[in-house]
C-alpha cells in the first residue's frame, strides 16, 4: 500500500510572513493568515490518523483531527465547535504556540515525509472566522451547582480554569491585580505576535459563559484567601503566574540604562503600544543590548528594534545551538536585523554620570554538559572585550510569582513556587493552585492545560467525587475515536468530563 | 559500532504491522482491545503494549510486559516503560525525539528524529520525573544513540546501536505506535 502524501504545506514553511523590512517598522502582525481556500487545501493534507498524535501533543487536547476533517469539507461551524470545546483561547494559542517545538505540528506524522500540517494556521483561520461570524454557541455546560469558586489571576491558567469551572456549573469570579485581564498575553506578548483585540474578544466570550472578572484587586493585599473562603467562596484556585524576574549580580547594574526586560515589555504593552509610543518611558538610545536567549529576550529585542530603529544585539553566554528560544522566532529576529553575540556574558556595566555607556563582557567557552544536556558556559580569563551600549535589557528568566504564598504563608517548593499535591491542593484547605505559579514559566498552552487539570480537581473536591477521578487526557482518549467522529456521536455537544 | 535497522510497515489493518530486522522478519504487531497491542517476535516471545503508564493513560507513553504462555496477564515487571518520550534503560535515561548535543533545535524540526542518551539527568527513577521536566524535554540535549524516520503507512525505520540493542524490537514497535501509525 502506498500512501498519497502531499509533502509541502500551503504557502510555504513554516508560514507566510510579511516582508521583514516592512514589518520591523511597526507592530503589525508578522504572520500572513491563510485565506479560506488555503485553510481548506491545507486541512485536506491531514491523514486523519487512527492515533491522532497532534492531539496527544496538545496540553489542552484540542481536537486537531476533527478540525481538519470539518475544515476540509468547509463545515467551519463544526470545526470551531470541536476545537473550542477544550481551548477557550483559540486565537491566542494559534498565534503564540510554538507548534513545531514539542506541540501539535512537531507530532504530526507528515513531518516524517515532508512538512507537518500547518495546524496553527488552520486554527488561526478558524478563530478569525468565528470573530467575523459572531454568535456561535458556547460549549455545553452542566446545570448550576450553587458552588462558588474564586480564581486568583486572569492569565491563561486562570482563564482556562475559570471557563471550565463555569461549564461544570459553578459560579466563578476571577480576581486580577492589573486593570486588564489576560496576564502574560496581555502585557508581555508583542502585538506583532498577538493583536490585543483577539485576546479581548476571547475573554469576552469566556465572560459570556458566566465567568465574572474583577480587575484591580490584588489578593493577599486588599483581600486575603481566608476572607474569600469565609465570605462565600467554596474553593479558591491560585493562578498568579510567573512574575519574579531573575536578576544579574553584575557590577554597575544600578546605572540608568540597565533595564529589566520584562518590565520594559509590560510598560510598552500594558496600556497598548500606541499609548506607549505617544509617551515613551524609556530612552533606549540607538545601541541596545539584550541579555538572555529565551522567547521573552527575543520579544524584548524585536520590540526595542521597532521602537528605536537602531542596533539591537542579543548577548548569550552559550551558542545558538543551546538557545532555549523557539528557533522560528530566532529566524524571524534575524530576518528583521537583530544581531547576535554568542559566547559572551556581562562582566560589568560601565557608565558616566550615572548613565550606561558600555559593557565589559566575559568571553565564554563551552564546557561539559549540564543537567539538561546542554554544554555549560565557562568564563575565559584574559579575553574580556567591551561592547558599546546606550541601554541593556536584562531578560534572563522569570520564576513563580511569590507574592501570595509569602503573604498568606502557603507552603512553597523550589524557587518559591506554591507547593501542591497531585490534586493541585495547597497547604491551605480549600485552596488550590495551578499554572506557572506551581511550575515556573512555561508556554501559554501548558499553563492553560495546568489550569484545566486543576479546575477538574476543584470540581471533584466541591462535588465530593474525588474517588471518581479520570484524567482529562484519559477522558478524551476514551471518547475520541475516529469511528465515533464518523458516526456523528461527537455532534452531541457533551458537557465537559 | 554496528547498528540494528528495524523497519516497521503497516499492514492493511489499522495499527497492525510487520517488523523486519536488517531485512529479515523479526516480529509483528497485532491490535488488541482498548489501545492494547501484542508484539510477537519470530522466536515466539510476546509482549503486551499499552499506554497505561504509572496509573493512567498518558500521551507518548508505552508500557511493555513480556507475556508468559498460559497466563492471561503480563508480568508485573515491565521490560520497558516510556513516559512522555522518556525512558530509562540499564540505569541511563533516554529521550525519544531528543536533540543531539551538536545540533540546534532548528535542525530537528522536520524529518528524522533521534534517540538521545541524557547524561547528568537529575533523577534516578522514571516515576520520579516531574511533569515540568517532562514538558521541557524539548530543551534537553543528549548523545545520539538511535534514529527514527519514515511514516508507518509506508515504512517506519528505527536504527539503534549496541546500548539499546536488547530492547530494539520493543523500541521499534513503540516508536511506530507512538509516532507514526498514521
Amino acid at each position: 500500500m502506498t500512501t498519497v502524501v502531499k509533502p509541502k504545506r500551503e504557502a510555504g514553511f513554516p508560514f507566510p510572513k510579511k516582508d521583514p523590512e516592512e514589518r520591523k517598522r511597526d507592530f503589525s502582525e508578522v504572520q500572513i493568515p491563510y485565506t479560506e481556500i488555503q485553510a481548506v487545501v491545507e486541512a485536506e493534507r491531514c491523514l486523519q490518523c487512527g492515533t491522532p498524535v497532534c492531539i496527544d501533543a496538545c496540553p489542552v487536547q484540542m481536537d486537531v483531527r476533527g478540525m481538519c476533517e470539518a475544515v476540509s469539507r468547509r463545515d467551519f461551524k463544526t470545526a470551531f465547535r470541536r476545537i473550542r470545546e477544550t481551548n477557550a483561547l483559540l486565537g491566542v494559542t494559534a498565534r503564540c504556540c510554538p507548534q513545531l517545538s514539542g506541540l501539535c505540528e512537531d507530532a504530526c506524522v507528515l513531518r516524517w515525509e515532508g512538512e507537518p500540517v500547518a495546524i496553527g494556521m488552520i486554527q488561526r483561520f478558524m478563530a478569525d472566522w468565528e470573530m467575523k461570524n459572531k454568535g456561535l454557541q458556547t460549549p455545553q455546560s452542566y446545570p448550576k451547582t450553587g458552588k462558588k469558586v474564586a480564581v486568583i489571576g486572569a492569565g491563561p491558567a486562570g482563564l482556562a480554569a475559570g471557563e471550565l469551572l463555569a461549564r461544570y456549573g459553578h459560579e466563578v469570579t476571577i480576581y486580577e491585580e492589573l486593570t486588564t485581564p489576560g496576564g502574560t498575553p496581555w502585557y508581555a506578548i508583542p502585538d506583532y505576535h498577538l493583536p490585543k483585540d483577539v485576546l479581548e474578544y476571547e475573554i469576552e466570550k469566556i465572560k459570556e459563559e458566566g465567568v465574572k472578572i474583577v480587575t484591580g484587586v490584588r489578593v493577599g493585599e486588599k483581600v486575603t484567601l481566608s476572607q474569600l473562603l469565609s465570605e462565600g467562596a467554596d474553593a479558591v484556585l491560585v493562578c498568579t503566574g510567573a512574575k519574579d524576574v531573575m536578576e544579574l549580580d553584575t557590577p554597575g547594574r544600578d546605572l540608568k540604562g540597565v533595564i529589566d526586560g520584562y518590565q520594559f515589555l509590560e510598560d510598552v504593552f500594558v496600556n497598548g503600544v500606541g499609548e506607549y509610543l505617544k509617551n515613551p518611558k524609556y530612552d533606549l538610545g540607538k545601541e541596545v543590548l539584550v541579555i538572555g536567549a529565551g522567547d521573552s529576550a527575543l520579544d524584548a529585542a524585536r520590540t526595542a528594534l521597532r521602537i528605536t530603529q537602531g542596533n539591537v544585539t542579543i548577548v548569550y553566554r552559550r551558542t545558538e545551538k543551546e538557545m532555549p528560544a523557539d528557533p522560528l522566532m530566532v529566524e524571524e529576529a534575524k530576518e528583521e536585523g537583530v544581531k547576535f553575540k554568542f559566547l559572551a556574558d556581562p562582566k560589568s556595566f560601565n557608565g558616566k554620570d550615572g548613565r550606561l555607556t558600555d559593557v565589559t563582557m566575559w568571553t565564554m567557552e563551552l564546557g561539559p554538559p549540564d543537567q539538561t544536556g546542554r554544554r555549560s558556559p565557562v568564563k575565559v580569563e584574559g579575553k574580556d572585550f567591551v561592547m558599546k551600549a546606550d541601554s541593556v535589557l536584562v531578560t534572563i528568566g522569570r520564576g513563580p510569582n511569590s507574592f501570595i504564598q509569602k503573604k498568606e504563608g502557603l507552603k512553597v517548593a523550589k524557587r518559591n513556587a506554591i507547593a501542591v499535591d497531585d490534586h493541585f491542593r495547597t497547604s491551605m484547605t480549600g485552596v488550590f493552585a495551578a499554572g506557572d505559579v506551581i511550575r515556573g514559566e512555561t508556554l501559554i498552552v501548558r499553563a492553560m492545560g495546568s489550569g484545566r487539570e486543576a479546575a477538574q480537581r476543584v470540581h471533584e473536591y466541591l462535588m465530593k467525587i474525588e474517588d471518581k477521578h479520570v484524567s482529562l487526557y484519559e477522558a478524551y482518549f476514551t471518547n475520541r475515536s475516529w469511528e465515533l467522529m464518523e458516526m456523528g456521536k461527537d455532534e452531541q455537544n457533551l458537557p465537559p468530563p | 559500532m554496528s547498528h540494528l535497522l528495524y523497519v516497521v510497515k503497516r499492514t492493511g489493518r489499522p495499527w497492525e504491522a510487520h517488523i523486519l530486522l536488517n531485512g529479515k522478519p523479526a516480529g509483528e504487531i497485532r491490535a488488541g482491545r482498548e489501545y492494547t497491542f501484542i508484539l510477537t517476535s519470530t522466536d515466539g516471545s510476546r509482549w503486551r503494549l499499552t499506554n497505561h503508564v504509572h496509573g493512567e493513560r498518558r500521551p507518548f507513553s508505552m508500557r511493555s510486559e513480556r507475556m508468559t504462555r498460559g497466563r492471561r496477564g503480563g508480568n508485573d515487571t515491565p521490560e520497558l516503560v516510556v513516559r512522555n518520550h522518556l525512558f530509562a534503560h540499564n540505569g541511563k535515561f533516554y529521550a525519544l525525539g531528543g536533540t543531539p548535543m551538536e545540533s540546534s533545535r532548528r535542525d530537528t524540526l522536520l524529518g528524522r528524529r533521534y534517540i538521545v542518551r541524557i547524561d547528568n539527568f537529575p533523577f534516578s527513577k522514571l516515576e520520579d520525573v516531574d511533569d515540568l521536566t517532562l514538558s521541557r524535554l524539548v530543551h534537553h540535549k543528549g548523545i545520539p544513540v538511535g534514529e527514527m524516520e519514515g511514516l508507518g503507512l509506508d515504512s517506519h525505520r528505527l536504527k539503534v546501536g549496541e546500548e539499546l540493542a536488547d530492547i530494539g524490537l520493543i523500541l521499534a514497535a513503540c516508536s511506530y505506535l507512538m509516532y507514526s501509525t498514521g
